[in-house]
């Protein structure tokens, strides 16, 4: 066993006494006196105290020391080679930045805590359902109904507080209405948030006390200072929702948005819901899914603790549901905590990462390259010190020191990129009001140095190895052998350069897949007019209108919107194409007499008559239902699509079939021909256009009047609004097109090939370097062997062909592998490319030209620097 | 560069100490002072060893398994702490002796018969 510690102080101490008297005795017999012999001994050994620091730093302090000296001597050698340092910084920032980036975007929405004073112990509550499950859901199904939440809050033992609110959008009247974010909330939510209330008063419990009770509401600040112009005398005037007066009551302090990621304008009671809706529905009776439910937890409790208190509540309720089983998620509150948030983010999260992480590679392998060509040069330095007696340990050390050092400035650097990159991805997004906190914190900056070392590990280890690895003597005469010289390297750094263009490769097909696909969104035709399609939506029902008066509403400005001159045609439709999907499963007659229906889930429309001639819309066989049919008593006309009539009457004539919904019984007219009315790319779906109101799906599908222009829509937008303020100011009014619609389907795509392309150009640029400085290192190695083949009469083209061999050979090697990755990789992106094949020719076909002409520079340069070798140059050379 | 300073202030350099001191135990143990005083001796006094870096190299050799340590007494009946060559102690020593012996050949061959010209 080794002695440690204090004991091996002792031991050293006494070894070096014991030498001292051997000295000295040897001195005296030489024939000095014992005081001389024992001077002499001590000068012989030199400084004693010096010998102790020597063995006592040994122990201790030397990694510290060694650090030190380490990052000193790194210092010194980048200020030496400034390109190299600041092209490895540049390409580590950018790496590194573009990974932490997206990360923290991801972290922003689904670690970081919320945005209240002592986030620490709030968390959310949400329900996980197994067995049978039979309930309305408005948001997800994992949010809680009013009932349970009540139970929760007065049941359990492990919250301090537990409130609920659920955000909504809604139209704030006064002269010019418009859309506004609500939020529903239970009258402690400011106080178990912590949330001061900075003008007037917050809610109090009697605000909640019954069903409409208190029409009050507290504005956010932000909300406050854009349309209130910061008025302290804003408490008490009214504000117009929904038509509904609501007392102004409060103003939140600045800066709180909200609990949920879009930005909350107002907060009005909970229990004004059913009055907000205008009794169409009354969530505080029906048992629903639409609270989220936040609490502060008691201190000292943890979110397990607290799910298991929560679930024997919930196990209580399930008595009344048989077959049912709940568990009730308590976690940490960010803004990301839905589980069907949490699962579909996870696996975005896992794409996104995985792209970042291949960005980080790419910066590696550029980073390696340029470190083994250093390394290559730096082989005498490190010969020298290898001579003198540094370990290899030590030295390896020290070049991981360097590596490190570089890898976390860039990190630093990488920061910058980060914090703006995220900015101008929100940007591109259509939402506003996203309250994402994106300034680095420890979260951020732990994710930024780890990648930093990670990155420093991948791009230092290999070279560092592989430049320590000299043999003496061959190091100090600057030659290589064998596999551990130069020729190794270069083989090394063949293959780092086949990731490069394998990774670039990658990125670039995937941005050309996704430029395609947006392409084909533009020329894409769903089957029915596009162009100069305008919806004009607007909101009676919200209002609190009666049927009569809104039927007036449409009976009067219809025929004005009919007038303008631009419009070519028009017609009613519950909503406009591609704005979300409406589903629903219908029975149909079994295609044998007496057979059991067949159901089919289908989506649908509610239609008037002339939409099929408005929206160009072919019908294949039989007719559109006229307006007369869908009035009359009876089986209800419809238009079903092709797809339709095949899975419901295989190799039957589907005219005068009969299907049912519900308690309607609904009578085939017409097949119109498969086109795309939910999204894009989607395969062909069964459909149906019922007459309008028919379907008895309620009220709540709307109305839409769609106009078709003949060009443009800008300029008729602003006479539709006129018009609407003409027959009633009241009314809150949306336009869309289906151009902007189209554009909105496209969004994703349009995200992931910019992303995709950016880095993928980034990449390629590296990995140009990349196969330029290896094949220009082949050269200047192989320098004397093509001084003899040319002496030995090779003609320049065949010297020319034998370099370009290598280089292509490296990039090449790398596209293939890539190209490979690529169509797995864009099989899973499917659904971004609407329709088009994951091995789209045309797509392929650029990126391997762009490639192939890319690469071609980097490899030329270098091969007819070889050919102009003069040979009697370099045979004389060494 | 670092080490030029390093070759200044060492008489001998690192690894040709470690060299030597194998070397020496090879003929048997022997303590500090007597590795010391056997190198001097066997080079005719051209080597002069640095007792104050001897000790660190003796903790250098030991702390890598290369020499065995312990406490004995000395012919003069004085406690001093033996040092013996391990197994893999006369492994490294064939190792670095064949290697200084080609660097050494290296070196004339290259400075050549009129070395003082250099």
């Amino acid at each position: 066993m080794e002695p440690t510690g204090k004991r091996r102080d002792e031991e050293f101490s006494r070894e070096i006494e014991a030498h001292l008297e051997l000295e000295a005795a040897r001195l005296e017999s030489e024939g000095l006196l014992a005081s001389e012999a024992r001077a002499a001994a001590r000068r012989a050994f030199g400084n004693v105290t010096s010998v102790r620091e020597r063995f006592y730093e040994a122990r201790r302090w030397r990694w510290l020391e060694r650090l030190r000296l380490d990052a000193a001597y790194a210092v010194r050698g980048f200020r030496a080679s400034p390109v190299f340092t600041v092209t490895a910084l540049l390409t580590l920032a950018f790496g590194i930045g573009f990974n932490t980036a997206l990360f923290s975007l991801l972290y922003s929405l689904g670690v970081r805590s919320l945005p209240v004073p002592e986030p620490e112990r709030v968390a959310t509550v949400f329900q996980v359902f197994s067995g049978r499950v039979d309930r309305a859901v408005n948001g997800s199904v994992y949010m809680l109904a009013w009932n349970e939440y009540l139970a929760q809050r007065d049941q359990n033992r492990t919250f301090e507080s537990l409130a609920a609110h659920a955000q909504t959008d809604a139209t704030l009247g006064g002269e010019r209405a418009q859309p506004a974010r609500v939020t529903l909330a239970t009258c402690n939510y400011f106080s178990t948030l912590r949330i001061r209330i900075a003008l007037g008063r917050g809610f109090v419990a009697d605000d909640c006390a019954r069903s409409g009770g208190a029409a009050v509401a507290v504005l956010s600040d932000a909300f406050w200072r854009s349309h209130f112009g910061a008025d302290s005398g804003v408490i008490g005037k009214v504000a117009l929702l929904n038509q509904l007066p609501f007392d102004i009551i409060g103003v939140a302090e600045p800066g709180f948005g909200g609990t949920e990621v879009l930005a909350n304008d107002l907060w009005i009671p909970v229990t004004m819901q059913p009055a907000l809706a205008r009794g169409r529905y009354d969530q505080l009776v029906q048992e629903m899914s639409w609270l989220n439910v936040t609490g502060r937890l008691r201190p000292g409790i943890t979110e397990s603790k607290a799910s298991a208190d929560l679930t024997i509540i919930a196990r209580q309720l399930d008595s009344q549901h048989p077959g049912r089983e709940t568990r009730v998620l308590v976690q940490h509150a960010t803004f990301g905590n839905n589980p069907e948030i949490r699962q579909r983010g996870g696996i975005i999260a896992l794409g996104v990462l995985g792209l970042g992480g291949l960005v980080v590679l790419i910066a590696c392998a550029n980073l390696m390259n340029l470190l083994l060509a250093r390394a290559m040069s730096r082989r005498r330095e490190l010969g020298i010190r290898l001579a003198l007696g540094a370990g290899r340990g030590r030295l390896i050390g020290q070049l991981l020191t360097e590596s490190l050092l570089l890898s976390v400035a860039g990190g630093l650097a990488g920061l910058i990129i980060a914090e703006r990159f995220p900015r101008f991805i929100i940007g591109l997004l259509p939402m506003t009001g996203l309250q994402l906190d994106l300034h680095p914190d420890l979260g951020i900056l732990g994710f930024a140095l780890l990648t930093s070392v990670l990155a420093a590990l991948a791009f230092g280890l290999a070279p560092a190895f592989r430049a320590t690895d000299l043999s003496l003597t061959s190091a100090l005469r600057n030659e290589g052998v064998g596999s551990h010289g130069p020729r190794g390297t270069s083989r090394l750094r063949g293959v780092v350069v086949a990731v490069q263009m394998g990774g670039s490769t990658l990125l670039l097909v995937l941005a050309a897949l996704f430029v395609r696909g947006m392409q084909r969104v533009a020329t894409l035709d769903p089957g029915f007019a596009t162009r100069g399609v305008i919806g004009v939506s607007l909101n009676p029902g919200e209002l609190g209108y009666d049927s009569a008066r809104v039927q007036a509403v449409y009976d009067a400005l219809t025929p004005r919107l009919a007038a303008l001159p631009s419009v070519e045609s028009w017609t009613l439709a519950s909503k406009l194409p591609f704005l979300g999907r409406s589903s629903t499963p219908v029975l149909a007659e079994s295609p044998r007499a007496g057979g059991e229906p067949t159901s089919i889930q289908s989506d649908f429309l509610e239609v008037s008559s002339n939409y099929f001639s408005t929206m160009t819309l072919p019908i294949v066989r039989g007719r559109a239902f006229t307006a007369v049919e869908a009035a009359a008593p009876g089986d209800r006309p419809v238009v079903v699509s092709e797809t339709f009539a095949r899975r419901a009457w295989p190799d039957l004539d589907p005219l005068g079939r009969h299907f049912r919904l519900g308690k309607a019984a609904f009578v085939v007219t017409g097949i119109a021909r498969d086109v795309h009315n939910v999204s894009l790319g989607d395969p062909d779906a069964p459909f149906i256009y019922f007459p309008r109101a028919a379907s008895g799906l309620g009220d709540d599908l709307g109305t839409t009047i769609i106009l078709r222009t003949g060009g443009p829509t800008s300029g008729v937008t602003a006479r539709i609004s006129a018009l609407v303020r003409q027959v009633d100011p009241a009314l809150a009014l949306r336009l869309e097109t289906i151009e902007e619609r189209l554009a909105l389907v496209a969004l994703p795509t349009r995200l992931a090939g910019m992303l995709s392309g950016l880095f993928g150009v980034l990449a390629l640029g590296m990995a140009v370097i990349g196969v330029y400085g290896v094949v220009s290192y082949g050269v200047s190695l192989r320098r004397r062997e093509i001084g003899i083949r040319l002496a030995l009469g090779a003609t320049t083209r065949s010297v020319t062909g034998l370099v370009v061999r290598q280089g292509i050979t490296v990039a090449g090697l790398g596209v293939g592998v890539g190209l490979i990755v690529a169509a797995g990789a864009s099989q899973l992106m499917r659904s971004l490319l609407f329709g088009l094949s994951p091995l789209d020719p045309a797509a392929l076909a650029i990126v391997i030209v762009l490639l192939a002409a890319v690469a071609s520079i980097a490899v030329l340069a270098p091969a007819r620097r070889a050919a102009r070798i003069d040979p009697a140059v370099t045979l004389r050379e060494e | 560069m670092t080490t030029r300073k390093n070759g200044e202030r060492d008489a001998l350099l690192q690894g040709t100490l470690d060299l030597l001191v194998l070397r020496t135990l090879r003929a048997g143990r022997r303590h500090g002072q007597g590795i010391a005083r056997a190198i001097q001796q066997t080079s005719d006094d051209a080597i002069l060893v640095d007792h104050g870096s001897l000790y660190p190299a003796l903790q250098r050799l030991e702390r890598r398994g290369w020499i065995a340590a312990e406490w004995g007494t000395s012919d003069n009946n004085r406690k001093a702490r033996f040092y013996e060559l391990t197994a893999a102690g006369s492994r490294q020593l064939a190792r670095e002796a064949g290697r200084w012996r080609r660097l050494v050949q290296a070196v004339a061959r290259v400075l050549g018969p009129d070395g003082a010209r250099g």
